[in-house]
């Protein structure tokens, strides 16, 4: 099995996607930390305390000189310009900055530098460069599953933590951050909802979904059967960290890194619309234009009966609702819609399969 | 790759078992606060009395007997140490900020040789860890 991960060779295509998302990110970790050294004082002249020894800590031109080649990467691996190379040191000069003070120390960075330094050891530079059309054909794969492998250590490491932790369990620490948002939702939702928000035993039941969660995602999406499920409960999981705690770039990463999940092969699906309808040609124009992961053969159909017939991979049709979930599977944009039509058409799969 | 994440998962290993849980990936791993109230160390009339530094802010003779000023957040920019007498989020949870601020106090005195009047600072500590109150005292005793 081993061997196997080692000497696979799939298509590289979606990794030029994940290259130009964590450059992104990384460039936008790394103007934070050159405006943050242009406003206050540089942390290695103040109260700082450096992983590495005190010696290493560079000068605060060197800080800057590593900021501006870091940010110089991150911006060559975007445009796909020498771009693994560059996606390299830019990660290897933020984790030098990193491990020289420990007080700026977020799990968030952490996780991004070692996603991008491990992304940039994937065939990444084969696709989405600015300067050079596509590079199709196939790719060793082994680092595209260790990006995958550090997701999954990220999540394990977590749900451990908090499952060995009897303040977890018992939902102690997810109290007191309810409580914050208490008032408000007895403003929009009512008392009840305020009360339940304020009820022990519902803090211990968030925190043990929490843990399951975080559990579920750590080995879930290593098996094909769960995997779409997982990366659905992972895009609600972080949305809802997103929009309820500050976690800088964390939901970012995480959701990034789930491209490494995404079945390499590229169109071996189909969608097709009807060409004679308006909205066919509209809804067919947009679906083409965001059908980033090429998941998609586009056909428009003259005299095709219903708007949009999507065939999956081992070419059944699927029409109506059934098309829709079909499509939202593979859509990135239109994901969040896939298990609740998924479960609207439920009995509609099971005939079909 | 094998010593790639045989050092990561040494470090997430080792990072349970320090304060801060640096390298441990522990997202959200309380929900604590913390308010640091500071005071110098003085010697007054032969008696040591902890006088407070509401603002961060002091004034101290130097060895000509010179008035000079002093402040905590010279030295100390981070966040949440830099804010006195005001509760704050203790990130990556209480023990971690605590460990932090010792570090800060045995810093900040290493870097107050002219102030000839301060012998010690000390920060006085009220701690809410999971919504359960407590007080803790730090002290940092001038080289």
């Amino acid at each position: 099995m081993t061997r196997s991960w080692l000497s696979e060779e799939r298509d590289a295509y979606v990794l030029g996607l994940a290259r130009v998302a964590f450059a992104t990110l990384l460039l936008l970790l790394t103007l934070k930390l050159a405006g943050e050294l242009q406003r206050g004082p540089y942390f290695g002249d103040v109260f700082h305390m450096p992983l590495l020894p005190e010696s290493w800590v560079p000068s605060r031109q060197v800080y800057g000189a590593l900021l501006a080649c870091q940010g110089l990467g991150c911006v060559l691996a975007l445009v796909g310009v020498v771009a693994r190379p560059a996606l390299l040191v830019a990660a290897l000069c933020g984790l030098y900055g990193f491990f020289c003070d420990r007080l700026q120390y977020h799990n968030n960075r952490y996780e991004l530098l070692l996603l991008t330094l491990l992304v940039s050891l994937s065939p990444c530079d084969r696709s989405f460069s600015l300067f050079a059309g596509p590079r199709p054909g196939t790719a060793p794969r082994w680092a595209a599953r260790l990006v995958g492998a550090q997701l999954a250590v990220v999540y394990l490491a977590s749900s451990l933590g908090k499952s060995f932790d009897a303040d977890w369990r018992s939902g102690a620490v997810l109290l007191p951050r309810f409580a914050l948002g208490v008032p408000y939702v007895e403003q929009y939702l009512g008392s009840g909802f305020a009360a339940l928000l304020s009820a022990p035993w519902f803090a211990h039941a968030a925190a043990v979904a929490a843990i399951s969660s975080e559990l579920f995602l750590a080995l879930g999406l290593w098996f094909p059967r769960t995997r779409a499920l997982c990366l659905w409960l992972g895009l609600m999981f972080h949305a809802g960290i997103e929009v309820s705690a500050r976690v800088e770039l964390f939901s970012y990463t995480m959701l990034s890194g789930y491209l490494v999940f995404v079945t390499p092969e590229l169109r071996e699906r189909s969608v097709s619309w009807n060409a004679r309808s308006k909205a066919g040609q509209t809804l067919g124009r947009l679906c083409s234009r965001f059908d980033f992961l090429a998941r998609f053969r586009h056909e428009q159909v003259d005299g095709q009966a219903s708007l949009l017939v999507a065939r999956d991979r081992a070419g059944v049709p699927h029409r109506g609702l059934s098309a829709w979930r079909e499509l939202a599977r593979a859509t990135p944009l239109l994901f969040p819609l896939w298990l609740p039509l998924s479960i609207v058409t439920w009995r509609e799969r099971r005939e079909t399969s | 790759m094998i010593a790639f994440f045989g050092l990561e998962l040494g470090g997430i290993a080792w990072g349970q078992r320090t304060p801060d849980h640096v390298l441990g990936f522990q997202m959200f791993n309380e929900t604590s606060r913390l308010t640091i109230h500071l005071f110098r160390e003085v010697k007054q009339k032969r008696k040591r009395v902890l006088v407070p530094i509401p603002d961060g802010h002091w004034r101290a003779p130097d060895a000509n007997g010179r008035r000079r000023d002093y402040a905590w957040q010279d030295r100390v920019h981070y966040y949440p140490l830099n804010v006195l007498n005001k509760s704050v989020h203790a990130r990556y949870g209480l023990a971690g900020q605590l460990f932090h601020l010792q570090a800060a106090l045995d810093d900040a005195v290493r870097h107050l040789p002219e102030d000839r009047a301060t012998l010690a600072l000390v920060a006085k500590v009220d701690t809410l860890q999971n919504g359960a109150p407590g007080r803790v005292e730090l002290r940092a005793d001038k080289p």
